[in-house]
């Protein structure tokens, strides 16, 4: 009951505290959508724009062929100014525009010309080689009818019909595709899925550490001293630190992880492996934070401290670049800190692992938790009682 | 130095707080250096001494927040340690420093440090509701204590360690920093809990306080405790007189010769609008002087009596004021 109730009061206090609630609340979720924008779409679908006169068959069976690519979306507009200012923005990778009466100026020999807008750099350039293929099936039995009518001197009904009737019989090459090795990310990796889990365990982290401060302002005030003069041991004090650390960093995880779910649509894949991990996750930087707090450091050196270490481990357990793009050093490295084996655990379910996959990370993180935790106790009774 | 244990021998009661030899050092620096004492129930203790002389490690040390090199302290029969937690249980220890948390109301301050005493359900509920109304806080109970006035969060710091209604209060300086109004009420209720059967340990570099309050003092310098007893016994140690000023007219010379022939009077003389003079006790002789004086004819108007105090005793004992 006593750890409980020092525990509540660790969680109110900071509930009561309006600086504390933006950056547990607000900021986490500003970086899951800002790291979405930047980084994600490694799985998600490209945005083509499409402008200019769309009421054509000819139109109709480039546009369907396009959206045959399941890696496209298409968004049409209804002026290309608008298109155009979307590809400036950044909205839309690139956009394509159809002049009007195409086939008709096909069929007289009169040269088309498609526009093809793209921004400078990113995925737009890429984009005009899919539109070139796309127009090239389309256009096939046009320019089949057009050689029928150049070579043969038949009119270019006469062509078409000649054109239309070899041309599905003509056995045409294809690219057979194989692939080797393992993927980076899964194929049904979403815009936001992969930033959110970062940022999770970035922030989840961070937060812990922090959380440490606390510990600090209890310290100046008098108030762990004051807890310990009653019949309340030192032991039970810190856990009560943790626990109560553990039910901020725990709470913050489910805000993020329940809003990047609502607003995003981010796929967590196994949700109850995701929330064991979390649970996993802030008893292990509940440990950490209290072991930090236990230093008799002022406030602002903890906090300094608590946020360059976050960022660092952050980084070296894979939360601000994946993993898989990381050193083997680096690999091993971030195996000594908690928010690795975190990113790998949520690794392995957003490759549809299970629970037993994820059990050696859920053991590891406890146990980080539990030992960080005994330190702190040991610090605290030492500093509190024996101060030099 | 003086042998504090055996001023209590003839104590009947088994003594709430012993503290046997306690010693406390920083490096080379000596905090408390053996001191011993002993409070009995319903017994003020005051332990008197200027900023750094070791009360507030002292009182850490007794209280069990803070670990001593040596020295032993038992509270009601049973020794007291940092890492014991249910003899605190007897203890109700108010720090120096406020120590309240800030976003919390006056009640769930109240109510938490309840539940560390071991409080809860009712009994619970009814302390803290007697808490406040003892520390006059009824009316701001719902209030966050960040918005509270010194006075107030000095109070409401005293009415946390009354909660669980301790066997020994301590209370380490517990009027700094406050007004006089809020004082005035602090120091009732430290009586108001002495006259309850409660043993009190008050630290405190203000001696009228202690002067009002405690039955016996313990003095304290660079962590020595250099002299303890009541009041009077301390006055006594050092062979202060009270200094009596009495205003009269009429046959002046006269009344001076009559008074010095009286057994403890000493130095009277003649002043300006009376008489002055050192007397060994003025409470017990004041009436045999007025009396001779009349007889003597001479008409008396006003008497002043100024006794010493423990200033006068810090003073002698160490050749320096307490605030210094």
């Amino acid at each position: 009951m006593k750890t409980l109730a020092i525990g509540w009061v660790y969680v109110l206090r900071i509930l009561r505290e309006p600086a504390s609630l933006f950056f547990f609340f607000v900021f986490p979720m500003l970086m899951v959508f800002i790291i979405g924008i930047q980084f994600g779409g490694q799985g998600g679908r490209v945005q083509l724009g499409i402008a200019g006169d769309t009421t054509q068959s000819i139109t109709d069976k480039i546009t369907d062929n396009l959206a045959a690519n399941e890696a496209l979306e298409l968004v049409f507009y209804e002026e290309q100014s608008e298109m155009l200012r979307a590809v400036e923005r950044g909205a839309i990778a690139a956009g394509a525009v159809f002049p009007p009466q195409m086939a008709a100026r096909i069929a007289v020999g009169e040269p088309v010309l498609i526009g093809f807008v793209s921004a400078p750099t990113g995925l737009g350039p890429q984009l005009q080689a899919t539109v070139r293929d796309a127009l090239t099936e389309v256009l096939m039995p046009y320019r089949a009818a057009r050689f029928a009518v150049d070579i043969l001197g038949v009119g270019f009904q006469d062509g078409w019909s000649l054109a239309t009737t070899v041309v599905p019989e003509v056995e045409l090459a294809t690219v057979n595709l194989e692939t080797v090795g393992e993927a980076l990310f899964p194929p049904d990796l979403g815009r936001f899925d992969g930033g959110a889990a970062s940022n999770l365990v970035l922030f989840m982290f961070l937060t812990a550490l922090t959380g440490a401060t606390a510990m600090v302002t209890d310290r100046e005030m008098g108030l762990d001293t004051r807890i310990v003069s009653t019949p309340t041991s030192v032991v039970r004090l810190v856990s009560g630190y943790v626990a109560g650390q553990f039910g901020v960093t725990f709470f913050q995880g489910v805000y993020i992880m329940v809003l990047s779910l609502a607003i995003f649509g981010v796929d967590w894949k196994n949700l109850g492996g995701s929330v064991l991990l979390m649970m996993a996750l802030s008893l292990a930087g509940a440990g950490a934070g209290m072991l930090l707090g236990s230093f008799r450091l002022s406030e602002a050196a903890t906090i300094g401290i608590g946020v360059t270490a976050g960022l660092v481990m952050g980084a070296l357990g894979g939360t601000m670049v994946p993993l898989e793009l990381l050193p083997d050093a680096i690999r091993t490295v971030a195996r000594f800190t908690p928010q690795g084996w975190a990113m790998l655990g949520f690794h392995d379910l957003q490759w549809d692992g299970s629970l037993i996959d994820i059990a050696d990370n859920l053991g590891v993180l406890a146990g980080m938790g539990i030992v960080l935790a005994a330190a702190a106790s040991l610090s605290v009774r030492r500093t509190l009682t024996r101060p030099s | 130095m003086i042998s504090p244990l055996s001023s209590l021998s003839s104590r009947e009661s088994p003594p709430v707080l012993r503290v046997e030899d306690l010693r406390k050092s920083y490096g080379e620096i000596k905090a408390v250096t053996g001191i011993s004492f002993e409070i009995a129930p319903g017994e003020n203790y005051g332990l008197l001494g200027p900023n750094g002389a070791g009360k507030t490690t002292a009182i850490q040390m007794i209280a069990g927040v803070l670990a001593a090199d040596g020295g032993r302290v038992t509270v009601c029969g049973q020794e007291l340690t940092t890492g014991t937690t249910t003899v605190k249980s007897h203890i109700g220890w108010v720090p120096q420093e406020i120590a309240l948390y800030d976003r919390l109301s006056a009640r769930e301050n109240l109510a938490f440090f309840g539940r560390m005493q071991g409080l809860s359900g009712k009994p619970l509920a009814t302390r803290v509701s007697e808490v406040l109304e003892l520390t006059g806080l009824v009316d701001r109970a719902g209030d966050k204590t960040i918005k509270f006035s010194g006075g107030m969060r000095r109070r409401l710091n005293i009415g946390i360690g009354l909660l669980h209604q301790p066997d020994l209060l301590i209370l380490d300086e517990p009027t700094v920093g406050v007004d006089i109004q809020s004082r005035t009420r602090i120091l009732d209720q430290v009586a108001e809990m002495t006259s309850l059967g409660m043993a009190v340990l008050y630290t405190t570099h203000y001696i009228e306080e202690v002067e009002r309050l405690c039955q016996r003092v313990g003095i304290i310098d660079h962590g020595v405790l250099i002299a303890e007893g009541t009041r009077a016994e301390l006055v006594k140690t050092v062979g202060e007189r009270d200094r009596v000023t009495i205003a009269a007219d009429g046959q002046i010379n006269a009344g001076v010769g009559q008074i010095t022939a009286l057994d403890g009077v000493h130095e009277a003389g003649a002043t300006t609008d009376g008489i002055q003079m050192l007397v060994d006790d003025a409470a017990h002789l004041l009436p045999r002087i007025i009396e001779s004086l009349t007889r003597s004819g001479v008409t008396v108007t006003g008497v002043e009596v100024e006794e010493p105090n423990l200033e006068a005793v810090f003073l002698h004992l160490t050749g320096r004021a307490l605030r210094d």
